[in-house]
């Protein structure tokens, strides 16, 4: 199993009209943890329509690349809710008791966690 | 052991992701304006039947939503 | 191939169960009782492989397995080991229906789900895969020897799970030797020698020609009156259909008294999208009214007891389970509540019912009371499966507090250091040369937005408006009762955008409670919380500035001043503030370089006698300059006046949190205060009685013996007593004086130098 890694994360807080009109870098995953909020990987972040916007260059997560099957196995063990049959797709909540985000793609899968919940959450799902 | 909320953001998850976030601010029943001010927290309805929530989504977006329970069999809609 | 039972080796035959081992043997699991083969009564339980109360018919028997049977006692003792049990992993599995029970009925019901287009479980018992409880929003639990299934269905949960033979109750109900049909039918097929049988029912539905090698001599329609014996039956009283009563001797009594549905998963998921079908959805047939005999051996609960209850006024199923505990052992009411709903109809139908109005509203014949999941005994292992307890999160320093010999504790919530082994040596470092210690924990958050300012001016009780862009200011933070909820800073960084801070046990309800008022006042602004993404440390001592210019900090800051630096390399968020008393330094960083810019300091700071410190230094350099701690020294009914912090509230401001509260309670008269004391050592506990005149006043907050100062400083909630507060005082039955704070530099030069 991979180790858990910090991710080179740009956290992005905008109004959620500015955020939808955006164009994101299309290298870069931008992964929309809430109507207002993106979380981008890559330290490139374009520029957004709402002046007032946040836009920090973000260290606090980690995560690993895994096989699909690798997460499926994870969720089957620690997740009380179902991944969605769509792909790529991006989720978010609590899997083995930590809270958590998930890019999925059809063959892999980018798990997150805050890096403060790394050594636990590899700890509990064997990604030590 | 599963109740489960539906996050409009990030869809229908587990009652243990959230926090429960009261009733919002000052109940409707509650019209001089300085007691709205001052006795939010203390005058509850407290009604057999449905009821506004605020719940925070505290492994997910982490934001706050609304929902309207039935405190009588936990029947959640938006 | 044998199992061991009692340390004696017993051959078993591949595909037996461990009843049927037991049984074959001339054994029997504990000292009797009806036998069912089928999982429904209580009366094969034994203790398997270290577990109690297994139902040993559903066991598969394996070599080597270690069977513990209890032959004078109705159930197996529970361990007295405190060894752990394995750990047992759960399943999550989703589908649209879930089917349990793979009979007839089962099987008609998961084809046609099936051919409808839905995604099918099966879950069946002859399988190994035993259902235990079903949940809300819908969750079916069941446990398989490769671990528990914990399967979430989103259309419907289908039960069939058939139905299960009435149990007699007679006298002598506990004896071995008495079995339902089907037992006898699988038992004699089994191979299992049952003697000389005698068959007794209730009708004529008992057809056993398929089982030849059983030695039957008698079949009777009628009603067992007695089983006889000592430990195991030697004869049946039996009344027959022509009303005459007989005595047969035998070896085996098969009684046959009609089903009743296995309906406990049903009854557990009212309002649940839960269906019984088959036998498990049919009439339950109603025994004769139990007249003597035990009627629940889970609970002990003869006839005559349920006769007591009733005369005591007792007539509803729920209340008479209540009152005798009846159905609530290890088999749930399968085997009592035919006989109970028998018990009060027949009671209630010979009640005099206009002299008993309560007992005329009562049904005929009452439904069986509510289920509970779960209707298995379950391990501590079983329960816990996929289960997580709560993960208590890690500053990126973690791993370099444990290599520097930290003893570590959980508090506020996170792992944090206590100390690094000489909290003394600690103590001293910060006083007089320089130390740094992990705050990372520290709550964090930025606000910005056109109503920034507008927001945090309603929020905050100072006034926000006055504070210059790159200057920080401490803040109560206040609820709407007017009560201090927590402290921290607001640093301008801009017109419109603010980072605010907060402690480490506040910062979780932190952003939830910014969030909340944002939403209520329909502010525009924008939220970030980077308590978890930034590490902080804080530099802290009189050699503290000289450190930071080695380490690269170019510029001079100013107290409650903050900036941006590169230092060690490492982009920091610096700013210029004091908690300890002396020149402090907190560095932001982002938390992936948190090691890096430690050991750099650390390693620049090696000459000027640099040591890290832990909390408990931190909480006894704060006490000395009467620092509260929100949570340790406030109260949830502290305010501002009660605390002695009125000058961090502007009640000039137009409006803020908490202002009308605060304006109320401004009115009532001060009962008690928040305020320092000192004595000598030692140091009371914290918590200690506070005394004045022989008269309770109050209680120690906080407490410490002040190595600078050479004396033990406190703080305490102490009441008024005549209007004042008194100045001399008992604590731990000794002398102790009251005192303003700070304890230590009463003039802050030493922070501000």
């Amino acid at each position: 199993m991979p180790k858990l890694n910090y991710l080179p994360f740009t956290r992005i807080v905008a109004t959620p009209a500015a955020l939808d009109v955006t164009i994101w870098p299309t290298e870069a995953l931008a992964l929309r943890t809430a109507a207002d909020e993106v979380l981008l990987l890559s330290s490139a972040p374009p520029t957004l329509v709402d002046p007032h916007a946040i836009v920090v260059p973000d260290s606090g997560f980690v995560g690993a690349w895994l096989p699909a099957e690798a997460v499926q196995a994870i969720f089957e063990q620690h997740c009380e809710w179902a991944l969605p049959a769509t792909r790529s797709v991006f989720v978010q909540g609590a899997v083995a008791g930590i809270a958590a985000k998930l890019w999925l793609e059809a063959e892999r899968g980018l798990l997150i966690v805050p890096a403060a919940y790394g050594h636990d959450f590899a700890e509990r799902t064997g990604l030590a | 052991m599963s109740i489960q909320i539906s996050c409009p953001h990030c869809g229908k998850r587990p009652i243990e992701e959230f926090t429960y976030g009261e009733i919002p601010r000052v109940p409707d029943h509650i019209t001089d304006p300085d007691a709205r001010n001052v006795d939010r927290v203390f005058m509850y309805t407290n009604p057999a039947g449905v009821q506004t929530e605020r719940w925070f989504h505290l492994y997910g977006c982490r934001r706050w939503l609304t929902v309207r329970r039935d405190t009588r069999d936990n029947q959640m809609s938006e | 191939m044998n199992i061991i039972v009692n340390t004696m080796p017993v051959a078993f035959e591949a595909g037996d169960s461990v009843l049927v081992a037991l049984q074959r043997a001339g054994l029997h699991p504990n000292r009797g009782g009806c036998l069912c083969a089928a999982g429904d009564c209580p009366h094969c339980l034994a203790t398997v492989n270290g577990v109690a109360y297994v139902r040993t018919c559903q066991t598969l028997a394996q070599p080597g397995m270690i069977v513990e049977s209890f032959p004078t006692d109705d159930y197996p003792h529970l361990p007295t080991n405190t060894q752990r049990g394995p750990t047992v992993s759960a399943r999550n599995l989703h589908c649209d229906v879930v089917v349990i029970g793979m009979g007839e009925s089962g099987q008609v019901a998961a084809a046609a789900a099936t051919a409808a287009g839905k995604s099918v479980i099966t879950l069946d018992d002859k399988v190994g895969q035993e259902v235990v409880g079903i949940y809300p929003e819908l969750m079916v639990v069941a446990r398989t020897s490769a671990g528990m299934l914990h399967i979430h269905a989103h259309d419907e949960v289908v039960v069939a799970t058939g139905a299960a033979e009435i149990q007699p109750v007679a006298p002598g109900n506990h004896l071995r030797g008495i079995v339902t049909p089907r037992a006898a039918a699988h038992l004699a097929a089994k191979g299992v020698a049952l003697g000389r049988v005698v068959v007794v029912e209730s009708g004529d539905a008992v057809d056993l020609s398929a089982s030849p090698t059983l030695n039957i001599i008698a079949h009777l329609k009628g009603q067992v009156l007695q089983f006889e014996g000592l430990d195991t039956l030697q004869a049946v009283v039996v009344l027959d259909e022509n009303g005459h009563s007989q005595r047969i001797e035998c070896d085996t009594a098969v009684v046959w008294l009609g089903l009743t549905p296995r309906d406990l998963l049903v009854r557990m998921a009212a309002g649940l999208k839960v269906r019984a079908v088959g036998d498990a959805a049919r009439e339950a047939d109603l025994p004769p009214c139990p007249d003597a005999g035990m009627v629940c051996s889970c609970s002990n609960v003869s006839a005559a007891d349920l006769q007591r209850v009733w005369d005591q006024g007792f007539h509803e199923m729920e209340l008479v389970k209540r009152a005798t505990l009846v159905g609530t052992g290890p088999c749930q009411g399968v085997v009592c509540v035919p006989h109970m709903r028998s018990f009060l109809a027949t009671r209630t139908a010979a009640a005099d019912s206009s002299a008993n109005p309560d007992i005329a509203r009562l049904s005929k014949v009452q439904a069986p009371f509510t289920a509970r999941p779960v209707v298995r005994q379950l391990t501590l292992g079983e329960v816990a499966a996929g289960a997580h307890h709560h993960a208590t999160p890690r500053t990126g320093l973690d791993a370099e507090h444990r290599r520097l010999g930290a003893v570590m504790d959980r508090i506020g919530g996170w792992w944090r250091p206590w100390h690094y082994g000489n909290p003394l040596a600690e103590y001293w470092a910060v006083r007089e040369a320089v130390s740094i210690g992990d705050v990372s924990t520290l709550g964090k958050i930025i606000v910005s937005g056109p109503d920034a300012l507008a927001f945090l001016e309603r929020l905050y009780p100072t006034k926000v408006s006055s504070i210059a862009v790159g200057r920080s200011r401490y803040v109560l933070i206040l609820d709407e009762r007017g009560y201090v909820m927590d402290d921290g800073l607001i640093c301008k960084d801009s017109d419109t955008r603010y980072t605010l801070t907060f402690t480490s046990g506040g910062s979780s309800h932190a952003e939830m409670w910014l969030r909340d008022w944002a939403e209520g006042w329909n502010m525009d602004v924008r939220i970030l919380n980077q308590t978890m993404s930034l590490g902080a440390i804080n530099v802290t001592g009189p050699l503290a500035t000289q450190l930071l210019q080695r380490a690269g900090l170019t510029q001079p800051y100013k107290f409650m001043q903050h900036g941006h630096a590169s230092i060690a390399d490492v982009p920091c968020r610096v700013y210029r503030l004091s908690f300890t008393g002396e020149v402090s330094y907190e560095l932001h960083h982002p938390v992936d370089q948190s090691a890096k810019l430690w050991r750099t300091l650390m390693t620049l700071g090696a000459d000027l006698g640099i040591r890290p410190h832990g909390l408990q230094t931190l909480l006894q350099l704060r006490l000395e300059k009467g620092h509260v701690i929100v949570g340790q020294d406030t109260d949830f009914d502290s305010t501002p006046r009660r605390i002695g912090m009125e000058w961090a509230l502007r009640m000039d401001k137009a409006d803020f949190l908490g202002k009308p509260a605060i304006e109320r309670t401004n009115k009532t008269v001060l009962d008690k205060q928040l305020v320092g004391f000192e004595m000598p050592a030692p140091a009371p506990f914290e918590g200690a009685n506070i005394m004045h005149e022989g008269e309770y006043v109050g209680y120690v907050t906080s407490s410490t013996y002040s190595p600078v100062l050479g004396k033990v400083v406190m703080l305490g909630w102490l009441k008024l007593v005549n209007g004042t507060l008194p100045s001399e005082v008992m604590i731990d039955g000794r002398p102790a004086r009251r005192v303003d704070v700070p304890f230590y530099d009463k003039e802050g030069a030493r922070a501000k130098a």
